[in-house]
């Protein structure tokens, strides 16, 4: 049994005026202790997908799923939980303890005028913890993250960047959830402390036995930390595998784009595939496949039928009309 | 903690604003062409306006018949410095500062009590309406608060006297304690003291209790926004938690900057209401100055009051900076 | 795209009503700024046709003294027999003139000292925005009720004195607009293109801002017809002239508030609520409008 099962997840924001279907039909697994990278453009649904595991997102979304199952092992009812049925009070006991996140610690995701300790603290105070426990988890999350025990007695305006960054790993993991959500957690950072701070995630997830999705824009980053990656475009899965499968041998054209913008060093890459023109606008339905329109091998099909999520080997699967699948294995 | 070299900035900057109110004050009457009671005084005749013993001895003591203006500006700040404002025409013998330190207190006691009462009440009230923003309980409170706050502050006062006071007399309609009354005790003075001032400090917290909370509801719902609150749920916390540890602290911080620059203006409703109530402060003095062509006692409420609000504002930067962590090490 | 070739094919009329008349359009959708601007429309209509429908001249004694309001006098009459509604409906325009000129004139100075402050930065910057502040922390209503004794009791005397005291506010919210749309690269590209200070500062400063100035004169209206009614109420400024102010003046002086006489003492009150309440939700309309219009 999976950590957790998602399966034909919709996610839709109702604003004023109309409303954009941000997930469409997205299932996928993943495993206990395992890495899976989801990579996009902004605006393709990835953290909305994020978020929706700890249903964080505005009131105004409609959330519905075949399933939606978090089996956290011990602790938890036998067959798992199911995320959407849970009420408000059960979903503060599952939010932080089972499944936390790792911010942007470069953005303001620390409150800026409460101590380091003391927003450690107040996570753990609410899960039950006592106080020596508390004590004791803060100085050893602060020691796993390399940072010294001083810390806690600041505030994050007297933190540099990678320090904030290694601060939010340390709160995701102080209740020791099973799953963690790192949306975006390098971005703002230079490739040094962004280097540092991604060895620091997967030393971490090897103590810890972790699961970890990893939000991402930047392909490149996956390639050394992902155990599977997923690349969605506009709200739904459009090809997802073995880290190594679909860095040699990309299927999807989309993944193809994005795999050309990482420069190689060796000359194996003969052609640059470029992605023209933009992402489509997620508040209409869409007919066919929603990268016709940017793809260099679309045909006539590719205009009127959404291609499925088809199995071409093992657990490598891509919606594309226009690659070879081993037949009969229709998802 | 505030800094040393923190407290020194903000002293210089006050007494640096103090300076130019001090200047202002000055040059206030002199600067206004063709101004006859002007021309009367500082031409150093004992003329229509004001007791002429008074004149003499202002003419004397502000070197008013000497024609060069730094001069008369150095004679203002040498007897600034000793504490002489002048003489009040109305109140002759008194000297301004002795009438002006009389009422002082009672303009203090209604400002301060009208300011905290506010802010005790509006704050809860803007955070109560930002963490439900968008019901109904908020849209129907908040257009309230916008009508009630663009309404003037002693239109308030009227209405309240002749609710309360004329129509079902419960409280008195002036003064600051009852008249003639010789008190058993001090607190039955305390008491008739409060009684009185019931109506009054009503005034001005309606007046004001609007525009605290709209201001905390607005930034509250601003604060809600960031980042560090979506991390605050996803932490799992109960609501009051966030609502008032995340939210409501961040919050509060500029709102205690709206509460400094507000000051004035609740001085200012706190003058009229004390004309509205014959109240005994500064602002039925000033009054009672104009209707008796006072002017030296104009003056020096005037600098009186500016040198009270700029030091009240030192007092709001000094509690910003221990409220807001990052203020203090900059 | 080159600028030149563009703004050779428009006529500068054309050009000018476009970039006048486009972004008002978004403002039609808020529901905040339709209201308000009726409320506004409403006590502007007033104002100007007032005296078309006003039954008695506000200062004729059209009635008993102190008598409660009537098929004749809708808001009653006053201690001297005078029809309250006139004396309401004909305040009206006095009290809209005092708030509009006042607006105009001390946010031209707010802008002109913002501009400066803004745009030419360093010492000028220093000393202009030290004397600002020293303006917004001196408690303007004492300063008001001074410079009011010493001038002559006018309508223009307090006109002048409110314009000159109202506009430091909008000079720090001018100052820093300028300090931010400085940073952006149309004036840059205009400065290096060899445009003078005074040309950046009117082309492509000053039309980036003109929300902002906008919703800021619309808080120096409510502010004047506040302040104006203060200062009335005080005895200062011409007390014989008809306006909200004066009529609560009288009402005090008259103690009406002990004669119970409501009608006279809520209408001016309720009309500065409500018009104020108008503004306010006009000037949130365009705001929200404009924010939403830059978030995209």
């Amino acid at each position: 049994m999976d950590l957790l099962e998602v399966s034909k997840l919709n996610i839709r924001y109702r604003t004023k005026d109309r409303t954009i279907h941000a997930v469409r039909d997205l299932s996928i697994s993943i495993k206990r202790g395992e890495v899976v990278g989801l990579v996009g453009e902004s605006g393709c649904g990835k953290s909305t997908f994020g978020m929706s595991l700890l249903r964080l997102l505005p009131v105004s979304t409609d959330i519905s799923a075949k399933k939606m199952m978090f089996n956290a092992g011990d602790g938890m009812q036998a067959g798992g939980i199911d995320i959407l049925e849970l009420s408000e009070k059960e979903l503060r006991r599952l939010r932080w303890k089972h499944i936390s996140v790792i911010f942007q610690g470069s953005m303001n995701s620390l409150n800026p005028v409460a101590r380091i300790g003391s927003q450690f603290a107040d996570a753990m105070f609410w899960h039950g913890f006592d106080d020596e426990t508390i004590k004791n988890s803060i100085s050893s999350h602060l020691e796993l993250v390399h940072l010294d025990d001083s810390i806690r007695k600041s505030y994050p305006h007297e933190l540099s960047g990678g320090m904030k960054q290694r601060v939010a790993i340390a709160m995701a993991l102080v209740c020791s959830p099973e799953l963690v959500i790192a949306d975006e957690p390098t971005t703002a950072l230079d490739v040094v402390v962004q280097r540092r701070i991604l060895k620091l995630l997967m030393d971490t997830k090897e103590k810890l036995n972790l699961s970890i999705i990893f939000i991402t824009h930047d392909i490149s980053l996956l390639a050394s930390i992902a155990d599977r990656v997923a690349v969605m475009y506009a709200g739904s899965i459009v090809e997802i595998g073995d880290v190594r499968t679909l860095f040699r041998s990309p299927l999807h054209p989309y993944t193809k784009g994005l795999m050309s913008t990482i420069p190689r060093v060796d000359e194996r890459q003969s052609e640059l595939v470029e992605i023209h023109g933009s992402p489509p606008d997620l508040s209409g339905s869409i007919r066919g496949c929603p990268f016709a329109p940017r793809c260099g091998i679309a045909t006539e099909l590719c205009a009127v039928e959404m291609p499925q999520l088809r199995v071409v080997e093992g657990r490598h699967m891509v919606s594309c009309h226009n690659v070879e699948v081993q037949d009969g294995k229709n998802d | 903690m505030i800094s040393k070299r923190y407290l020194l900035r903000r002293l210089t900057n006050m007494a640096v604003i103090a300076y130019g109110a001090i200047t202002l004050n000055f040059f206030l009457p002199r600067i206004i062409p063709g101004n006859p009671v002007m021309a009367n005084l500082f031409g150093g005749g004992g003329g229509q306006i004001g007791n002429p013993v008074v004149v003499r001895r202002l003419t004397q003591e502000f070197g008013l018949n000497n024609p060069n203006l730094l001069y008369q500006y150095y004679r203002y700040l040498v007897e600034l410095v000793h504490g002489n404002l002048g003489i009040s025409f109305y109140y002759y013998p008194q000297s301004v500062v002795s009438v002006i330190v009389q009422r002082l207190p009672w303009t203090l006691f209604l400002a301060g009590s009208g300011t905290i009462l506010a802010a005790l009440l509006g704050i809860p009230l803007g955070i109560f309406l930002a963490w439900r923003k968008g019901t109904l309980p908020d849209s129907l409170i908040s257009s309230a608060g916008m009508l009630i706050s663009s309404i003037p502050y002693f239109w308030i006062g009227i209405v309240l006297l002749i609710f309360f006071a004329v129509d079902i007399t419960i409280f008195p309609v002036a003064h600051a304690v009852s008249q003639g009354v010789t008190y058993s005790s001090v607190f039955a003075y305390l008491g008739d003291v409060l009684y009185h001032a019931v109506l009054p400090i009503s005034t001005l917290v309606i007046a004001l209790m609007p525009g605290y909370a709209l201001q905390m509801r607005n930034t509250m719902i601003t604060v809600m926004h960031e980042d560090y609150i979506l991390t605050a749920f996803a932490k799992g916390l109960p609501n009051h938690v966030i609502k008032n540890r995340y939210a409501a602290r961040n919050a509060i911080l500029p709102v205690t900057t709206h509460v400094g620059i507000a000051l004035g203006y609740v001085v200012g409703g706190a003058l009229m209401v004390e004309y509205l109530f014959a109240y005994p402060g500064l602002g039925y003095t000033l009054f009672s100055a104009i209707q008796s062509e006072d002017y030296p006692l104009m003056q020096g409420i005037f600098l009186i009051i500016s040198l009270c609000v700029i030091f009240a504002n030192f007092i709001v930067d000094m509690i910003y900076t221990l409220i807001d962590p990052r203020v203090s090490l900059t | 795209m080159n600028i030149q070739t563009v703004s050779k094919q428009q006529s500068p009329v054309s050009f000018l009503a476009r970039r006048l008349i486009r972004p008002l359009v978004p403002l039609t959708h808020s529901r905040k700024f339709i209201l308000g601007a009726s409320i506004v429309m409403f006590f502007v209509a007033l104002g100007l046709l007032g005296r078309l429908i006003v039954p008695f001249g506000p200062l004729a004694q059209s009635g008993a003294p102190w008598s409660p309001p009537s098929a004749r006098h809708i808001l009653g009459t006053n201690y001297l027999g005078q029809d309250v509604f006139s004396w309401f409906v004909i305040g009206t325009a006095t009290s809209l003139k005092v708030g509009f000129f006042v607006a105009l004139f001390s946010s031209s100075i707010g802008i002109s000292v913002g501009l400066t402050a803004g745009y030419l930065g360093k010492y000028t910057d220093d000393v202009l925005m030290r004397f600002v502040d020293m303006l917004l922390v001196i408690p303007a209503f004492p300063l008001l009720v001074i410079l009011s004794a010493y001038l002559p009791p006018t309508n223009t005397s307090t006109i002048l004195i409110l314009s000159l005291l109202s506009w430091p506010f909008m000079s720090r919210v001018v100052r820093s607009q300028v300090l931010t749309l400085k940073e952006r690269g149309y004036v840059a590209v205009s400065k290096l293109s060899g445009a003078g200070n005074l040309s950046v500062m009117f082309k492509d400063i000053f039309p980036n801002m003109a929300p902002i100035i906008f919703i800021n004169m619309i808080f120096l209206v409510i502010g004047a017809i506040i302040a104006q009614a203060g200062l009335a109420f005080f005895g200062l400024g011409n007390v014989n002239s008809i306006n909200w102010g004066t009529m609560l003046y009288w009402a005090q002086v008259e103690d009406a508030a002990v004669q119970s006489a409501w009608w006279w003492i809520l209408p001016p009150g309720l009309a500065i609520g409500v018009l104020g309440m108008g503004l306010n939700m006009l000037a949130n309309g365009i705001a929200e409008t404009t924010l939403e219009m830059r978030m995209g």
